[in-house]
């Protein structure tokens, strides 16, 4: 718990936004030196997470935990602003430019990654496209919010209870802003947690942090420039976005039978089900088999395994011959694959590996 | 934004019956397109005719261009499609794996295509690449950074000048003078 | 005739978009049409720029513009109608389309990260050396998968499986960015990661 709190000396942002710059002009001269500089930089970001304050010093500070997690999700879908991130995981850093806007109530994003390859995500109305950084480019359909809600911009705190701490860990200074910090830790190895940076003004997170359950930071993601560029009304947001519905609380994690919202229409699993999922792990959401009966041997099926903040995603497909065997691992994200019955199971998701494993293990299909 | 007014002046021009406006534009999106296209056929031949085709398309097409997506967008979209065509009429499947013209319209995949499937066929040699790596690293410290702040940054002249503290004029010289030091070591292999 | 400022001037119009002498690009695109030194600095000034930012390049290419010429000059010069809408549209362009096309112009700003990118894996096995046919679309298409870059990412054998296990990442990000908490900066993680070791 008290290595979740944030140091009172924390890195000033600005510092760290001139010194990326001074990084810039160091690279320009020479590539061996920009490493030499990133080590540096590390030197930085490293005390983040070393350092530890005394719980008492968290002010009260400011709302409830859970109502400022309420805003910050209400911000991200709301506010629209451009600006540069720093993303950090492990000793790999790099600085991504993202511009978020709301057009016709829908949420528009392109993040272009400005240090090595070229990386770029393009969220427009109807599709995500990334470019990766071997250039290849993998255009995905985007999903209603709907179709996968797991939260009404509020989080269902009973049901993360038994699993994390939602705590205030104190207030700190992002991209030169206010911010208050609030901690969601894990109780266990079973899912990783997160720190949240919370713009005081407007609630959007400038800086979040992905940590396992002994704090040791897998991902961090911090604006070191943002400009806010207005906020969409709620009447443009609920044009075109259906409301969200809270997830209903926990479903028996070994009934086979899970709920999505609404609560009133259940998830379709056949010809598969989920047994010995992680603790307080569910599946929560799915695409329904397809209506064409003779089509569903080829298509690909879709649940969300969830404790009501880690996903996981499983994908169900014809075995091709070249589906993940194994696990990999790329950032926070983790994923396993196995075949089974002439199936390709994949589980992917931002846990650890262990849970996404057995997340994997846990599809059987029904006799 | 300048560079696609730039684009967009060329555009007019060349809508107006000025084909040396449109000279330019192939100038400076032939190695692009090609790369493009190289994506699709090997052949290195083939990638260089169905570029030509797909230029002379576009200038064909060119009056009913509205400028309401950029220029580069809109003979992404033209190359795309002429390489597909050309494809289908060799009897070969496309590949159904482009990137769609509205993100293209959002996002330069131009640059994004950059280390695309390319062999080393008709690609520069190792000798051009170390060459121009060679003159940017012989270049003076102020005329490698302001050079690499425009073209890796793609920083305007304007926020160079405020990230080296000096006057724009002198931002553009430097630009100048870091490609005209690299274009005399380049030359010669080029046109060798 | 053009003096050495005035070339800075021109070719930073016509390479870089800074607006030329007169605040525009007319006299900049006068100078390198008429120009032809001026010209050919124009096109190698765009390669420079491609070859810093290791875009794939082929010096073949450079001969497209001539190729286009020469067949041009048996065909009609295009004319456009009117020249009025130009104007009304480009007086029309809203601030989301300003945002985009500065998101486009960003996408141009990839750092070089280190002295193995401009001779980096981007240069396979030459192409005569191929013993795929060319006739056959099945091989073309495995030839291409082969010959892509071998940037590590999910460090899988096969780049096929790679981009499947790509696609469902994206999608999954895509999926759970739809639950408003955990997808801050949903994509962060997608693009995030180098891929370079």
């Amino acid at each position: 718990m008290l290595l979740w709190l944030v140091p009172v000396v924390f890195v000033d942002a600005m510092s760290l936004h001139r010194l990326l710059h001074q990084m810039k002009l160091v690279a320009a001269l020479g590539s061996r030196l920009s490493v030499l500089l990133i080590s540096l930089l590390l030197g930085f970001l490293l005390p983040w997470v070393s350092a530890a304050n005394d719980a008492e010093q968290a002010p009260e500070a400011g709302p409830a935990p859970i109502a400022l997690l309420g805003q910050m999700s209400k911000a991200l879908s709301e506010l629209e602003y451009e600006g540069t991130l720093v993303y950090l995981n492990g000793h790999e850093l790099s600085t991504l430019r993202i511009a978020h806007r709301i057009n016709g109530g829908q949420a528009h994003e392109s993040l272009l990654a400005l240090s090595g390859p070229v990386r770029a995500v393009a969220r427009s109305r109807q599709t995500v496209t990334c470019v990766l950084p071997d250039a290849r480019a993998i255009s995905v359909p985007r999903h209603s919010a709907h179709a996968a809600t797991l939260h009404s911009g509020t989080l269902d705190a009973e049901r993360l209870r038994p699993h994390y701490l939602i705590h205030h860990l104190g207030q700190s200074r992002v991209a030169g802003r206010d911010t208050l910090v609030v901690g969601i830790i894990p109780k266990d190895d079973l899912r990783y947690g997160y720190r949240f940076f919370v713009d005081k003004d407007t609630g959007l997170p400038l800086k979040t942090d992905l940590m396992d359950s002994s704090a040791t930071p897998i991902e961090q993601v911090m604006f070191t420039e943002i400009e806010f560029l207005g906020r969409a009304s709620a009447d443009a947001m609920a044009a075109n976005a259906a409301p969200l519905q809270p997830l209903e609380a926990a479903v028996s994690v070994n009934s086979g039978l899970a709920h999505s919202a609404p609560a009133s229409a259940p998830i379709d699993l056949a010809p598969w089900s989920f047994s010995e999922l992680p603790a307080g792990y569910a599946v929560v959401a799915g695409d329904p088999p397809a209506t064409d009966t003779k089509g569903t041997k080829g298509q690909r099926r879709w649940f969300m395994v969830s404790d009501g903040l880690s996903v996981v995603s499983v994908y169900i497909e014809p075995d091709q011959g070249y589906g993940l065997a194994g696990h990999k691992r790329i950032g926070a994200m983790n994923a396993a694959g196995r075949s089974l019955n002439g199936y390709q199971i994949t589980a992917v998701g931002e846990a650890p590996l262990q849970t996404v494993q057995a997340i994997a293990a846990a599809v059987r299909t029904q006799p | 934004m300048s560079e696609r007014e730039v684009d967009q002046a060329l555009v007019e021009r060349a809508q107006a019956g000025d084909r040396r406006a449109f000279d330019l534009l192939v100038l400076k999106y032939q190695q692009r397109i090609a790369a493009l296209i190289g994506r699709y056929l090997r052949d290195s031949a083939e990638v260089l005719d169905v570029t030509q085709e797909a230029f002379l398309k576009a200038y064909r097409a060119l009056p009913g261009f509205r400028g309401e997506s950029a220029f580069y967008t809109w003979i992404y979209r033209i190359a795309i499609n002429t390489v597909k065509n050309y494809m289908v009429a060799q009897s070969r499947r496309p590949p159904g794996d482009d990137v769609d013209a509205e993100v293209a319209e959002q996002m330069d995949m131009g640059a994004a295509l950059r280390d695309c499937s390319t062999p080393e066929r008709e690609a520069l040699t190792d000798e051009i690449a170390n060459t121009v790596q060679d003159a940017l690293n012989a270049l003076p410290d102020d005329l490698r950074a302001a050079i690499m702040f425009r073209e890796i940054d793609g920083m305007s002249y304007e926020e160079i000048a405020t990230a080296m503290e000096c006057p724009i004029g002198t931002v553009r010289s430097r630009i100048f003078r870091a490609r005209e030091a690299i274009d005399k070591r380049l030359r010669p292999l080029l046109e060798g | 005739m053009t003096t050495p400022t005035s070339d800075q001037r021109y070719l930073a119009a016509m390479i870089d978009g800074e607006p030329g002498p007169g605040g525009g690009f007319e006299a900049a695109i006068d100078a390198v049409e008429r120009d032809a030194a001026l010209r050919a600095r124009f096109e190698r000034g765009i390669l420079i720029g491609q070859l810093l930012r290791a875009e794939p390049a082929m010096p073949a290419a450079r001969a497209v513009s001539a190729r286009v010429a020469a067949a041009l000059a048996s065909e009609p010069v295009v004319m456009r109608p009117s020249k009025r809408q130009a104007s009304r549209r480009s007086s029309s362009i809203n601030r989301s389309a300003v945002g985009l096309a500065i998101a486009a112009s960003l996408v141009a700003v990839a750092i070089m990260i280190g002295p193995g990118l401009m001779t980096g894996s981007g240069f396979g096995p030459s192409l005569e050396s191929s013993p795929i046919a060319q006739s056959d679309p099945a091989a073309v298409q495995e030839y291409a998968a082969l010959t892509e870059p071998m940037v590590e990412r999910w460090a899988l054998d096969e780049p096929v499986s790679s981009t499947a296990l790509d696609a469902l990442l994206v999608d999954h990000r895509e999926r759970a960015s739809a639950s408003g908490l955990t997808g801050f900066i949903p994509y962060a993680a997608v693009v995030g990661p180098s891929g370079v070791r």
